[in-house]
């Protein structure tokens, strides 16, 4: 006799204790008139039982430790290869972003932090500097731009275009 | 015979008489109307010597009045950049980002700077002397020179005798040491320069960038007054032999960061104000260093106040002074 198909996972949580209240009682009184189920559920507290009863064979010492030190030896060679794979990805990730870093840096300048307020206004105002004191006098607009720029450079900032 | 020699005498005399009698101050001022007016073509070569020479700048200058063109031949890598300026607006065509950058012209500013400096020199603030004569780009020249009444020279002038237009200039530093040269090597004048040369065309990829002015420029400080959330600060009296040249508004961080522009023409002085905070031993103010600018901030009220300049550390103790 066949346990009832839908309850074989509650049965196996009930007798292993783990079932959850609700389906614990629903099962319960499922049970009472369902006598299939009834007995699935005493075969296999049997079952559980029975296996709690069965002495535990022990192995050889001996035995027991070439078991453990083939395990242990197995082990350790395990994590070195893991080891050694990880070291070379991570040595390969690292030559890659150094070369494409070199790479972007060679290609143009990294992009400057954002201003703090502090650092936007020192800007404005050695741009204001330079834009007064460049070409005063007898200028023309070339003559000008060329003063704001050398002073730029002399400063070792990029160029403004005003 | 006769007749005809004293007629060669007279036109003599007349001639010579025409450029010796020009005082210094006649021969700045037909400079300045020959800049505005007159047409050449030529390659000029421009170099920065201080604090380090920096590679000469070559350029071909077209030029009518007040519109220009000008071609930059060197340093490499500026070769094909164009500057056009029509007095209005100014085109920088950068062949290498595919760009010309458009923005308005400063061509006022310079005008009414030079105006100043003009004003100056009939006040005897500036003193002025011709130094003599020297070809330039095989044109006879005149030149000027421009002193503070302490005697340190500011600036020379190589004019050209028939047309009035500048063929060489130096520009000296405080000290008296050359920071500038600019001169023609080659010019042809009057020149024929046809219109279409001052026209922003430019090639068809290229992208134009419009640049707004980062400031607004006043020349007086109850000009800037209404743009500012407070009373802009101005010294009772300033240092001997600086003036006002302009006052300045720009937004940082949506607010406003005032700047009072002083010269004396040989030293610049400028007194920024601001509600942004802002200490005096900021990074970037420090690296003004290399100009020889002297960095002074205090705060009054809520106001920072920084003066900035190339003047004697006495000037700067008057600044302070009379802002008091």
């Amino acid at each position: 006799m066949k346990a009832c198909r839908q309850w074989e996972n509650t049965i196996v949580e009930y007798v292993d204790e783990v079932c959850e209240p609700e389906a614990a009682r629903r099962l319960e009184v499922h049970l009472a008139h369902c006598e299939a189920c009834a007995q699935a559920v005493r075969q296999q507290k049997w079952i559980k039982h029975a296996l709690t009863q069965v002495d535990t064979e022990h192995a050889p010492a001996y035995l027991a430790r070439r078991i453990r030190d083939h395990a242990r030896s197995a082990l350790r060679r395990r994590t070195l290869a893991r080891l050694i794979v990880r070291l070379s990805f991570a040595v390969t990730a690292v030559g890659v972003a150094v070369v494409a870093l070199w790479w972007n840096a060679s290609r143009q300048p990294l992009p400057p932090a954002p201003p703090t307020d502090e650092s936007a206004l020192a800007q404005a105002i050695v741009q204001e500097y330079i834009g007064t004191t460049a070409g005063e006098g007898f200028s023309d607009p070339s003559l000008q731009m060329l003063a704001r720029e050398a002073q730029m450079k002399t400063l070792r900032m990029e160029p403004t275009w005003q | 015979m006769k007749r005809v020699l004293f007629a060669i005498v007279l036109f003599s005399i007349g001639c010579w008489s025409g450029t010796q009698a020009q005082t210094p101050i006649e021969w700045l001022e037909r400079m300045e109307r020959a800049e505005r007016t007159v047409a050449l073509d030529g390659v000029r070569v421009t170099q920065f010597f201080l604090p380090v020479p920096l590679p000469p700048v070559r350029e071909h200058i077209q030029r009518a009045g007040v519109r220009y063109r000008v071609e930059y031949l060197e340093p490499l890598p500026r070769r094909g950049e164009v500057l056009i300026d029509d007095g209005i607006r100014r085109f920088h065509y950068l062949p290498r980002l595919k760009r010309v950058r458009a923005l308005p012209s400063d061509q006022p500013i310079l005008l009414r700077r030079r105006q100043a400096l003009l004003m100056r020199l009939r006040r005897r603030e500036i003193l002025l002397s011709v130094k003599g004569s020297e070809p330039v780009a095989g044109r006879r020249a005149v030149i000027l020179e421009a002193r503070t009444p302490q005697g340190v020279p500011i600036r020379r002038w190589w004019i050209d005798r028939e047309y009035g237009v500048i063929l060489r200039m130096e520009e000296m530093n405080p000290q008296g040491e050359v920071r500038l040269r600019s001169e023609y090597v080659r010019l042809t004048l009057p020149a024929l320069i046809p219109p279409d040369r001052f026209a922003p065309n430019f090639p068809a990829q290229v992208v134009k960038q419009e640049v707004l002015p980062p400031s607004q420029v006043f020349a007086s400080v109850k000009e800037a007054q209404p743009l500012v959330p407070f009373t802009i600060c101005q010294p009772q009296e300033l240092p001997r032999g600086f003036r006002l040249v302009e006052v300045r508004v720009r937004m940082v961080r949506m607010r406003p960061l005032v700047s009072l522009h002083y010269t004396n023409e040989s030293a610049s002085l400028v007194l920024f104000q601001t509600r942004l905070p802002l200490r005096a031993n900021a990074p970037l103010l420090q690296s003004l260093a290399p100009l020889s600018a002297r960095v002074e901030a205090w705060r009054d009220g809520d106001v920072n106040l920084v003066l900035v300049g190339d003047a004697p550390a006495e000037v700067f103790e008057q600044m302070r002074k009379a802002l008091r």
